[in-house]
């Protein structure tokens, strides 16, 4: 009997387009926007170059520190590069280009040596702050420079030598002008944020498998369907119809899984870290809980399919929420200020599970989510059944 | 009466879809509105960085971290790096982009460098804008440090002194732009995000009105009844056009409650129009699928891949300064990318003549044409079946 009624529930299932298409078409649909969308992210963030202009006037060309620094730092090939640099003949050429958005700012020397330079914007900004930190730490050291050039001089004269030799003096200047900044860069490799998207992709088509439960279940249910009548009035035991419709769910389930982990993989490039058993096992384990919230749904929520299948949407998208998947803080608020929300979130535990896996090389978190996962699974469980069991009907 | 009726019946039977589409587009304009006040002075941006310091009595340390907390948003840990669980804390809030920098300055760490002992700031990074100027705070610093050490500089309150006193040179920033352009950026986000829900709403609830009185019950009803053909279709475009027209004002109305008078000026004036066109368009879009699909299971999906493939490829949801070249040859197909190029250029106009106009209008003309192609398309389906 067992066998008889999982293969016609695998065969009724895969023949409910609706469903079908939520919990298989759509999770690969979604993915190939969010890869569409997600794709430059990262590296429209990465740290390039700076459009910037110079006044290249006679105030410019005499100060020779901010020529030669600049021209450094604006150098294709330099590691130092800051700048990609335009110079331009007054300041109404700097101002076009401004105005068409073509540079971030530009520096004007002062007609006084003491003066500050002067940088102008359209606007405030991370690129224009950038642009006047690096205008004013080259003023710093000219005038450090000049300073430690008049003590060297003024040595040097107190010496009774009044014959200055100035490259000598330069080379000394240079000498104590330090260029070491004394940082160890220990940064993560791994910090591409837009997978959380594609984790919280994963997770959510784990918990919409729910809604293959939901539909084998109301099969089952004597109050829902017809189907469910013929079912109950049948001279086979409820625990054998509704575990082999299970069944037949979860298999569907993890079909579905695997194509999106096949496609995530192969077409849209997804780093799921290096421990692709752990991945699978976390999928696996996911769609368990995917299957326990749908039949949680299933048998506590008095409805029909179709507002049961919605409530399973709405309390998908309220765990996606808090799981990142509209934005990657808001997961990193609620692991913080909620962490209990996050334990009793399914797709934020599935998502924390992937993360884990992509950025740590240890794995104590992973094992903490797979073990919240499977508690949360077996609680949902147990209210179902009992939720269930024994239901008998006079009439309906 | 009897078609608004139940047209005003459908519309109540899926109020929850459209609370959810609506409730999207709210939360989001609420999380992304915040008070900005732009003065004509330059305000450096403070990038957000993170410092763990153990040296908590060197001065030089307690210097940095100083001027570090004047020049950025900076937090400081209490945590043991070699501790897994304690750097987890640091690493979570670099991922997230909660911190863009993290120094850590080890032990000892003044007087180890007044000694002249190589010792290091350790240091993690996102690699961003606001991690390199982050950087550049730590650099700047360090090699003034450095330098002033080089001049035989050897009590560390001395060299603090020195740092202190020369570090803060000031360039002279002015900036030329008279908007409010933090306000200005915050509401194009929010009119470029209300593409999104304006699709998903019309479409939603525009093909389901339209599959209820297409059922072939209800409409061989309306067929044998006295009510004139033209009359009850008459009624029924009113209906939906009424319906566009209180979604559109109704999110028009929020931007306003969230943006307040940058809503209430040209530029507000002209986003409003802009979205006023995309609304039409939206609709005869609504109206194409509605003439197509008769399977009522079939809207939800089809709802989501249109609004949601729309949204993400034509830069509703991430700029579409950020796209792809690939992704934005296909979204010059659509058109959304019209409507949010319209809006990206309205929010940088600083005058308003027919220079900076003209292109904003050959955005909504484009928007307008699309409209015009999606009625004649209705009209050519919609012919035919009548003919089948």
């Amino acid at each position: 009997m067992f066998v008889h009624n999982f293969k016609y529930s695998l065969k009724a299932l895969f023949r409910n387009k609706t469903l079908i298409f939520w919990t298989l078409m759509f999770p690969i649909i979604l993915g190939t926007f969010f890869k569409m969308a997600f794709s430059n992210v990262t590296s429209s963030e990465a740290f390039k170059a700076i459009n910037f202009a110079v006044v290249e006037d006679d105030n410019f060309k005499n100060d020779e520190v901010f020529v030669t620094v600049i021209k450094e730092l604006s150098d294709e090939d330099g590691d130092n590069r800051i700048f990609d640099t335009t110079y331009v003949e007054n300041e109404d050429e700097a101002k076009e280009l401004l105005v068409d958005g073509k540079i971030d700012g530009y520096l004007v020397m002062p007609d006084k040596k003491d003066d500050t330079p002067g940088v102008t914007f359209i606007n405030n900004g991370i690129n224009q702050t950038i642009i006047k930190n690096v205008v004013e730490e080259i003023a710093l050291n000219e005038k450090i420079g000049n300073e430690i050039g008049e003590t060297i001089v003024k040595d040097e004269m107190a010496k009774g030598n009044f014959n200055i030799d100035i490259d000598g003096i330069y080379e000394k200047v240079m000498e104590k002008m330090s260029d070491e900044t004394n940082l160890l860069d220990k940064s993560a490799n791994k910090l591409d944020y837009s997978m959380i998207e594609f984790y919280t992709l994963i997770a959510m088509t784990c918990i919409y498998g729910g809604m293959l439960s939901i539909a084998s279940i109301n099969n089952s249910l004597a109050n829902i369907s017809q189907k469910g009548k013929r079912v109950s009035v049948a001279p086979t035991r409820k625990l054998v119809t509704v575990l082999s419709s299970l069944l037949a769910s979860y298999v569907i389930q993890l079909v579905g899984l695997a194509l999106l982990f096949v496609y995530t993989i192969f077409a849209l490039n997804i780093d799921y870290g290096d421990n692709i058993a752990k991945v699978i096992l976390l999928g696996a384990v996911g769609s368990l809980a995917g299957l326990a919230m749908g039949l949680f749904v299933g048998t506590v929520f008095k409805a029909g399919e179709n507002a049961k299948t919605g409530i399973l949407i709405a309390i998908t998208m309220f765990f996606c929420n808090f799981a990142g998947m509209f934005g990657i803080t808001m997961k990193y608020i609620t692991d913080t200020k909620m962490p209990w929300l996050t334990k009793i979130n399914p797709v934020g535990l599935i998502t924390d599970g992937l993360y884990a896996l992509y950025y740590y090389n240890t794995t104590d978190r992973f094992s903490a989510d797979i073990i919240n996962l499977i508690i949360l699974t077996l609680v949902l469980t147990a209210v179902s059944f009992f939720s269930i069991r024994r239901r008998r009907y006079d009439s309906i | 009466m009897t078609v608004f009726k139940t047209f005003l019946r459908i519309l109540n039977k899926n109020k929850m879809i459209i609370m959810l589409y609506t409730g999207i587009l709210l939360g989001f304009g609420a999380l992304n509105s915040r008070t900005t006040s732009q003065d004509m002075n330059f305000s450096d941006t403070k990038p957000a960085l993170a410092i763990i310091n153990d040296d908590k009595d060197g001065e030089l340390a307690k210097d940095l971290v100083r001027y570090l907390d004047e020049h950025g948003e900076l937090t400081e840990y209490d945590l043991d790096l070699s501790d897994s669980d304690d750097s987890k804390v640091v690493d979570d809030a670099l991922f997230y982009r909660q911190i863009h920098y993290l120094v850590y300055i080890p032990k000892d760490f003044t007087a180890r460098f007044m000694a002249g002992d190589d010792v290091k700031l350790t240091t993690k990074s996102t690699g961003d804008f606001k991690a390199e100027l982050s950087k550049m705070l730590v650099e700047r610093y360090m090699k003034t440090a450095n330098t002033y050490k080089n001049l035989d500089v050897t009590d560390a309150g001395e060299l603090v002194e020195k740092i202190d006193k020369n570090i803060d040179i000031t360039a002279d920033a002015t900036i030329t732009s008279k908007l409010d352009t933090e306000a200005l950026e915050l509401a194009g986000v929010y009119f470029n995000f209300e593409s999104y829900s304006i699709l998903a709403c019309l479409i939603y609830v525009i093909c389901i009105v339209m599959s209820v009185f297409n059922t072939k019950k209800i409409k061989d009803r309306t067929n044998i009844s006295s009510m004139d053909f033209k009359k009850h279709n008459t009624i029924l475009l009113l209906c939906n056009c009424m319906y566009s027209v209180v979604a559109w004002a109704f999110y028009f109305a929020f931007g306003y409650v969230l943006f307040g008078k940058t809503i209430i000026s040209t530029h507000g004036m002209l986003f409003a129009f802009n979205s006023f066109l995309f609304t039409i368009c939206a609709a005869t879009i609504a109206f194409f699928i509605g003439s197509i699909v008769s399977n009522k299971d079939a809207i939800g999906g089809i709802v989501n891949v249109v609004s949601l493939g729309s949204s993400f490829l034509c830069g509703a949801f991430v700029p579409a300064t950020w796209l792809p070249d690939g992704v934005l040859a296909i979204a010059h197909a659509l058109p959304t990318y019209y409507y949010i190029n319209a809006n990206d250029r309205i929010k940088q106009m600083e005058t308003f003549d027919m220079t900076s106009l003209k292109p904003v209008f050959i955005d909504m003309g484009i928007v307008m044409a699309f409209a015009l192609a999606f009625v004649i398309m209705t009209n050519v389906v919609s012919a035919k079946k009548r003919r089948a």
